[in-house]
């Protein structure tokens, strides 16, 4: 059985250059979760071609080659009416539409159409078509990054690496293999990190200003970028470097600390409590989370209610919350890594509910206003 | 013949602009009732006009129940009203405006004058007109309020309903499930 990954080509024309930046990292980063190689080339040779239809170049490109070989796609900032139902991407680019796209291509290159014309002699016939349309933007791309192989990387130790005044330094590397969460939990001790992986953009993340930040990103996709984020092999970095300075938010991609660590506990958590963290402990919150940076559903409302009215039990957390367990696993790892937990012997669990008169009343009020569970 | 409702009552406070009308006007099922009066002081350099003696909306529970949501005025000088309007409420929500100077201190005012007028109730602290990186953080309101039982502090965009909901939802589930400590 082969286990060669697709490759898939693609080019840009008429997308400026800070979003075509985006879109190449956007890309980098999904594919590298996916079994799928990219390759940046010209538009010529390319199997993808995102065309930047606002501009003239793109326009220009866009009649030329739509009809062509190439999967071409519409980028801009609203669905042009003149591409009809043909597939569109919108600029600002956002993760999930790029994750869609490429999951889309993963299965066309798999398919026997796309292996028979990606064998054809088209490539003359593009370039005829390409070189009056296609300028500077698509002459001269970027050297790709190195791609992931086939096989998956080793697990590697995490390093930290000190960014004192003095200059980067090593500080220590963890033994063996270390748990993700391990680089995220150490924001409790640290105030600022910074992670790089191998196919990652650089995450800035910051305990002080609870923020996480991809400078690397437009605007908004960091939380997209989250759903399939892996820190294998990952780099980590701290120090007092401030990478929040005045001004420098607006230009990448910010989500708020505990939102992501939300998103990474519920996607990496699978049922099982950080190390240190024993299940017959009963488990509280020492504040309450910002609900509405975290987007809790009615129901994570309510297991954090319970959270900090006292610590419980994970199955008295479950029944109460009406969630699964592995939900209630994630929530208390998140506070973990947020440092946010507070833990109690199981029997000083206490009876949570209000009295009957109240609860009914609470009732009533949640039903009219769809709150209800 | 008059009915007679079985009341509840939900307050809103916080300094002017803070959405405090807007909030009550995303939930009321009535037209709410708003004393708004053209501002005349240094108000006026925020909005045109400002409420002097309360908002009020309502939503019907059932038959016999009704829960009444009133706004108290933003400015200090009509605080005589706070006490009037905070009286047998079940709780109380303060809207602070995150892009004012200094909107943890404004906090603090309010947690000090409506201690006592609120004891025994619930609170929630909604954070509005919150943007990354601009003004204080969430944790920064955590940091500098220390106080002897967790309050909820919430960003919200008070002109989006769920918001609202989600405020009301916090003070009914800090009611439901008041801090035993542990």
């Amino acid at each position: 059985m082969s286990v060669t990954e697709p490759t898939l080509k693609v080019s840009f024309v008429g997308i400026d250059e800070k979003e075509t930046l985006i879109l190449r990292s956007l890309m980098q980063f999904m594919s590298s979760s996916l079994d799928l190689e990219l390759s940046f080339v010209n538009p010529e040779q390319s199997a993808l071609l995102m065309v930047g239809v606002e501009s003239p170049e793109g326009r220009l490109a866009w009649e030329r080659l739509n009809h062509g070989p190439a999967r071409c796609i519409a980028c801009s900032a609203e669905r042009p009416a003149h591409i009809g139902e043909q597939q569109w991407l919108a600029i600002p680019f956002r993760g999930r539409g790029v994750r869609e796209l490429l999951l889309e291509m993963q299965s066309w290159l798999q398919s026997p159409a796309a292996v028979a014309q990606a064998s054809s002699a088209t490539a003359a016939r593009l370039a005829t078509a390409t070189a009056q349309a296609v300028t500077a933007v698509a002459s001269a791309p970027p050297p790709p990054k190195p791609m992931p192989s086939a096989v998956p990387p080793p697990r590697m130790p995490v390093e930290m690496i000190s960014d004192s005044a003095a200059g980067s330094r090593e500080a220590g590397v963890g033994e063996g293999s270390v748990r993700a969460f391990s680089m995220l939990r150490l924001l409790r001790e640290r105030p600022k990190i910074a992670i790089k992986g191998p196919h990652l953009p650089t995450l800035f993340v910051d305990r002080d200003r609870a923020l996480a930040y991809l400078p690397e990103l437009g605007h908004d996709a960091a939380e997209d970028s989250f759903f399939d984020w892996s820190l294998e092999g990952a780099r980590l970095t701290y120090g007092q470097s401030d990478p929040f300075a005045s001004g420098v938010l607006q230009q990448g991609s910010v989500i708020s600390l505990a939102r992501l660590y939300w998103l990474f506990a519920m996607s990496h958590s699978q049922g099982e409590l950080l190390d240190g963290l024993d299940t017959k402990l009963a488990f509280g919150l020492n504040r309450w989370p910002d609900f509405g940076a975290m987007q809790c559903t009615v129901e994570e409302r309510r297991l954090a209610a319970v959270m900090v009215a006292a610590p419980s039990t994970i199955s008295e957390l479950a029944q109460i919350s009406a969630l699964p367990r592995d939900t209630v696993v994630a929530c208390i790892n998140c506070a973990d890594m947020l440092g946010w937990l507070r833990s109690a012997p199981p029997n000083a669990s206490q009876r949570l509910f209000g009295g009957g008169l109240l609860r009914d009343t609470l009732s009533l009020i949640r039903g009219r206003l769809g709150l209800a569970r | 013949m008059s009915t007679k409702y079985k009341e509840h009552k939900i307050v809103f406070a916080g300094p002017t602009g803070a959405g405090k009308t807007t909030a009550i006007r995303a939930v009321s099922e009535v037209t709410p009732i708003s004393t708004e009066a053209y501002a005349s002081d240094e108000v006026r350099e925020q909005k045109e006009t400002t409420t002097v003696a309360l908002d009020y909306g309502e939503l019907s529970l059932s038959q016999t129940e009704v829960l009444r949501l009133y706004g108290t005025p933003g400015q200090e000088r009509f605080s005589h009203m706070w006490q009037m309007l905070c009286r047998g409420a079940m709780g109380t929500i303060f809207l602070m405006d995150n892009s004012r100077a200094d909107p943890i201190s404004d906090l603090a005012f309010y947690l000090d004058r409506f201690a006592p007028l609120t004891e025994g109730q619930a609170a929630v602290v909604g954070v509005t007109r919150f943007q990354h990186g601009v003004g204080p953080s969430i944790e920064e309101y955590h940091r500098r309020l220390a106080r002897p039982t967790p309050l909820p502090i919430l960003s919200a965009d008070i002109r989006n309903g769920s918001d609202v909901l989600m405020l009301i939802d916090t003070l009914m589930l800090s009611l439901e499930f008041p801090y035993k400590g542990g």
